[in-house]
C-alpha cells in the first residue's frame, strides 16, 4: 500500500509540472551538435575525388564531373555520415546539416539535385 | 408535468448524462495523463471518438449475430438511461419510493449482461473469454456494491436520497472499489485486456454499436458518480452535488492510474476476501447502530 | 475438457514485432504452446555477403533498432580479428562506454513494457520519460538515438571529450536515482507482485537444458555473462555479473534493474578512467581480408550472447552467420509457459525481452514447407544448437 502512496503522490507533483512532451511542431526539439541530417554539398569546395560516392554505403550520391552535378537519392541515404568523414577537403564540400524535415508530397523530390 | 420532463430530457437525464458523463471520461483520461507527464487528449475527446464512431461502418463478422450485436449496445445504454430517474438530483426526484435502490442495483447488472452477451454474440474466441471474465468480475463485485449500497439504504429506508455517510468510510471504499471494476478501470480492467484478449468483448464491434456502447458506458459513469455524490457524499444543491461528483471523479482519476491490472482470479479473491467483508462490517454497524 | 487453440498474433497488441503463437488453452490454464517466426526475415545475412566492409558494419546495425550498438560492435570486432586489426585502447573503453549505454535503454525499454503488459501504464510512461537520459546522451555522443552508427572497424567513429562527461556524469545520477525507485515499486507494490511473482519459472536445471542466455540464464541461477571474459574494456574494470535465483518473472525483471545500476557503475569506471590517444585504428579506406579467413565474434548483447561468424572473401565477406540471443532464449518458449494462465503469457513473453527483429535470421525450416509441427523441447534443443559454452 505504501509504495502506491509514493506512486500516487508522484503522480500528483506531476500535475503541477510541465508534461515532458515537447509540443512539436510548435517547439523545437532541441538536437545534439552531433546529429547529422540531410546532406549538402557546396559546389565551390569540392575537388571532385570521388571518395563520398566510393563511400556510400548504399550507392546514394552520384556525381558527374563534366557537368559539375552532385545528386543525393535521399530515399536511400541512411545519414550515415561516412561522405562528410571521408571528404578529404577540410572544410567538407560535402557535410549532413541539421535538417530533419525532409518530407515532401513527391517520391521524385526527394531526391536532391544539387 | 414540465418537472418531469425535464429531469428525464435534460438534466440530470438524457442531455445532462451524456454531456457529463462523456465530460468525466476526458476528465479522467486528462487526469490520468497529467499524472504520467503527458498532455493527453483533450477533454472532450469522448464527444469526437462518439462522433467518428458513429459515422463509421457496421461490421458483422461471418460468427457473429448480427441481430444480437445491434441489440445489445441499445439495451445497455437504455438501461443505465432509465436509472438515472431514481437519483434525486438537487430538489429533482420524479421515482422516489421506498425501495427505488434495488431498481438502480438491477438496471445496473442489465448492462453488464448486456456486455457479456455481446461478447459471445460477436463470435470471437477472444470476446469469448472477454465475456466470462466480464461475468466473472460481475460475481465478484456486485456484493460489496449491494452491501455498501445497504449500509446507507439501511439510514434511508434503501431509497436513493442524499446521506453524508461519514459513520461508514469502510462501506465507501467498498463502494469505490466495486464502482471502478464495474467501469473496467484498473486494477479491475481484467475483461477489456488489450494486451491479452484484443479488447475483450468489444473486440469486433465498430462504428454505431462501438458508440452506442461507449455511450452506455459514459452515462454508466455519470449513473455510478451521481449514486456516489448522493447516497455517500450528500447530495445537496446542484453546485454543491456537481462539486462532490467532481471530487469523486478526481479520485476514480487518481486511482485508476496508480495500479496494475489483476488477474480475473485475484480480483475475484480480493472482493470476496478483503473488500466484501469490509462492506459487511459497515452493514453490521448500520444494522445495529454501532457508530464508533 | 474444453480446449480451444488462441492465437497471439502475428499482430496483437501484446506484441510490438510480428510473431506468432499457438497456445493451446483450456479454460484459462495454458496446456501448450506453438511458435512460427519469419515474419521478419529480411535477407541481411544474404545482403551482407556483397557489401565491403565498412559499409557492411552499417548494415549489420540495422539487424535490430534496440541492441544495433550491440551488433555493429560484434561484427567489428569479427572484422578486426580476422583482419588482424589492433583497436586503441581509448576505442575500446568507448566501445564498452556505449555497449552498457544501450544496455541501459535496451533494459528500461523492456522494464516499461512489462509494466504496460500487465496493465501498469504508469510505470510504462515514468520509465520511458527516465530512458531519455540514457538516449540523451546516445545522442550527444553519436549524433542519434537509435542506430547510432557508433562503432566501425578499428574503434569507434566519434570521441567522448571531457565536456561529455559532465552531461554524462548528471544523466547516470538520475538514471541510478530512478532505477532505485522502480526497484522498490517492483518488489513491493501489491499489484505489481502478484502479477509477477512466481510467474514463469524457469529452474536453473531448464535453464541449462534449454540454452537460454543473458539476464533470463541469469535469473534463473546460471552465472552465464559473457563480459566475465573481458572483451573489450570488460578486463580492465571491476565487474560482477548480477545472478538471481527464483527464476520467475519477477526475478527476471529485477535482474534487469539490478544490471541498469552496474552499468552505470561500469560507465563511471570508463569514464574515470579513460585512456589518452586515438578514438580509432587507422585503417585504409577500403580494407581487404585474405580470402578464406574466418573467425566467429562473441559479445554480451542486453539479451545475451550476441555470435557472429565471419569468412573472409578479399574486399567483402563471403558468408556471415549471425546467432542472436532471443533466437535461443526462443526454445524455452514451451516450457515456460506450460501451466501459466492465458492472463500470464503476455507477461512471461515480454520476460524473455523477445527481440524479434534480432530473431528471425533465419526461417525455420517448419514454415517453408507449410507443415505444422509442432516441435517438443528435445527437438527444439537439437535445432537451436548449444555450441557455446557457459561459464
Amino acid at each position: 500500500m505504501g509504495v502506491s502512496m509514493a506512486v500516487l503522490s508522484e503522480g500528483i507533483k506531476r500535475v503541477f509540472r510541465r508534461p515532458f512532451t515537447v509540443k512539436y511542431p510548435k517547439q523545437r526539439p532541441k538536437l545534439s551538435p552531433r546529429f547529422h541530417g540531410k546532406l549538402v554539398w557546396d559546389k565551390n569546395k569540392c575537388i571532385f575525388c570521388f571518395q563520398c560516392q566510393m563511400a556510400c554505403p548504399n550507392n546514394v550520391i552520384k556525381i558527374d564531373k563534366e557537368k559539375k552535378a552532385y545528386t543525393a537519392d535521399l530515399n536511400r541515404c541512411l545519414f550515415c555520415g561516412k561522405c562528410e568523414e571521408v571528404c578529404p577537403v577540410p572544410e567538407k564540400a560535402v557535410r549532413l546539416s541539421q535538417d530533419f524535415e525532409l518530407a515532401k508530397t513527391k517520391k521524385e523530390d526527394v531526391v536532391e539535385r544539387f | 408535468m414540465i418537472e418531469e420532463i425535464f429531469f428525464l430530457l435534460v438534466f440530470p437525464g438524457l442531455i445532462a448524462a451524456v454531456f457529463f458523463g462523456l465530460l468525466y471520461e476526458g476528465l479522467a483520461r486528462k487526469i490520468s495523463a497529467r499524472m504520467q507527464s503527458r498532455v493527453g487528449p483533450p477533454v472532450w475527446q469522448p464527444f469526437l471518438d462518439f462522433v467518428k464512431l458513429m459515422s463509421k461502418e457496421n461490421i458483422t463478422p461471418r460468427n457473429g449475430v448480427g441481430f444480437l450485436m445491434t441489440l445489445c449496445p441499445v439495451v445497455a445504454f437504455a438501461s443505465v438511461l432509465s436509472a438515472i430517474v431514481f437519483i434525486p438530483v438537487a430538489d429533482f426526484s420524479p421515482a422516489i419510493f421506498s425501495g427505488n435502490m434495488l431498481m438502480v442495483i438491477y438496471l445496473l447488472v442489465i448492462y453488464t449482461l448486456c456486455f457479456a452477451v455481446a461478447g459471445w454474440a460477436s463470435g470471437s474466441p477472444l470476446g469469448s473469454v472477454g465475456s466470462i471474465r466480464e461475468l466473472t468480475l460481475l460475481l465478484s463485485y456486485e456484493f460489496p456494491f449491494i452491501a455498501s449500497l445497504l449500509t446507507v439504504g439501511f439510514m434511508t429506508g434503501f431509497t436513493v436520497s442524499p446521506f453524508l455517510a461519514w459513520h461508514f468510510p469502510l462501506a465507501f471504499l467498498a463502494f469505490l472499489a466495486s464502482v471502478m471494476a464495474s467501469l473496467s478501470l484498473p486494477p479491475f480492467h481484467v475483461a477489456e485486456a488489450e494486451q491479452e484478449i484484443v479488447g475483450g468483448p468489444l473486440a469486433e464491434y465498430s462504428g454505431p454499436r462501438l458508440g452506442m456502447f461507449s455511450l452506455a458506458h459514459a452515462v454508466k459513469f455519470w449513473v455510478l458518480i451521481s449514486l456516489g455524490a448522493v447516497m455517500f457524499l450528500g447530495g445537496g444543491t446542484i453546485e454543491w452535488f456537481l462539486v462532490k461528483s467532481l471530487f469523486l471523479v478526481i479520485v476514480v482519476a487518481a486511482a485508476k492510474t496508480v495500479f496494475a491490472r489483476l488477474r480475473i482470479d485475484q480480483s475475484f479473491r480480493l472482493f470476496w476476501l478483503v473488500i466484501g467483508p469490509l462492506a459487511v462490517i459497515d452493514l453490521i454497524r448500520a444494522i445495529f447502530g454501532i457508530w464508533v | 475438457m474444453h480446449e480451444f487453440t488462441l492465437p497471439i498474433g502475428p499482430q496483437h497488441p501484446a506484441l510490438a514485432e510480428p510473431i506468432h503463437f499457438r497456445l493451446k488453452v483450456d479454460g484459462e490454464t495454458v496446456v501448450g504452446a506453438e511458435m512460427h517466426l519469419g515474419y521478419n526475415h529480411r535477407g541481411i545475412e544474404k545482403a551482407l555477403e556483397g557489401r565491403q566492409w565498412f559499409k557492411g558494419v552499417f548494415l549489420s546495425g540495422r539487424v535490430c533498432g534496440i541492441c544495433s550498438q550491440s551488433h555493429t560492435a560484434c561484427y567489428s570486432q569479427g572484422i578486426e580479428k580476422i583482419a588482424g586489426v589492433a583497436i586503441p585502447e581509448r576505442g575500446k573503453y568507448s566501445r564498452t562506454i556505449f555497449a552498457e549505454l544501450e544496455r541501459i535503454h535496451s533494459h528500461m525499454l523492456l522494464l516499461a513494457v512489462a509494466g504496460h503488459t500487465i496493465g501498469f501504464d504508469t510505470a510504462f510512461h515514468y520509465i520511458w520519460r527516465d530512458r531519455e537520459y540514457a538516449l540523451e546522451i546516445m545522442e550527444l555522443l553519436s549524433g542519434k538515438r537509435v542506430q547510432h552508427d557508433f562503432n566501425t572497424i578499428g574503434g569507434v567513429r566519434w570521441d567522448i571529450s571531457e565536456d561529455h562527461i559532465q552531461k554524462i556524469s548528471r544523466n547516470l545520477d538520475k538514471i541510478e536515482q530512478r532505477a532505485k525507485h522502480y526497484h522498490k515499486i517492483f518488489t513491493k507494490d501489491r499489484t505489481m507482485r502478484k502479477r509477477l511473482k512466481g510467474i514463469g519459472k524457469l529452474s536453473a536445471r531448464d535453464a541449462e537444458e534449454f540454452g537460454v542466455l543473458g539476464p533470463i540464464a541469469r535469473a534463473s541461477g546460471l552465472k552465464s555473462d559473457l563480459r566475465t571474459s573481458g572483451y573489450s574494456a570488460y578486463g580492465h574494470i571491476d565487474f560482477k555479473p548480477v545472478v538471481g535465483q527464483d527464476g520467475d518473472c519477477m526475478e527476471r525483471f529485477l535482474v534487469r534493474l539490478k544490471e541498469l545500476r552496474s552499468s552505470v557503475k561500469i560507465i563511471r569506471d570508463c569514464l574515470a578512467n579513460l585512456p589518452a590517444g586515438d578514438y580509432k585504428a587507422k585503417l585504409p579506406l577500403v580494407l581487404n581480408v585474405e580470402k578464406g579467413k574466418e573467425g566467429t565474434s562473441r559479445i554480451e548483447a542486453p539479451r545475451g550472447e550476441l555470435i557472429y561468424y565471419i569468412k573472409a572473401n578479399g574486399l567483402t565477406p563471403e558468408r556471415v552467420k549471425i546467432r542472436t540471443p532471443t533466437f535461443a532464449n526462443f526454445s524455452c518458449v514451451g516450457k515456460i509457459l506450460e501451466g501459466t494462465q492465458v492472463a500470464d503469457a503476455p507477461v512471461t513473453i515480454a520476460s524473455l525481452d523477445p527481440c524479434i527483429a534480432c530473431c528471425d535470421r533465419m526461417t525455420i525450416v517448419d514454415v517453408n514447407t507449410g507443415k505444422e509441427q509442432t516441435l517438443d523441447h528435445h527437438e527444439l534443443d537439437h535445432l537451436f544448437g548449444r555450441e557455446h559454452e557457459h561459464d
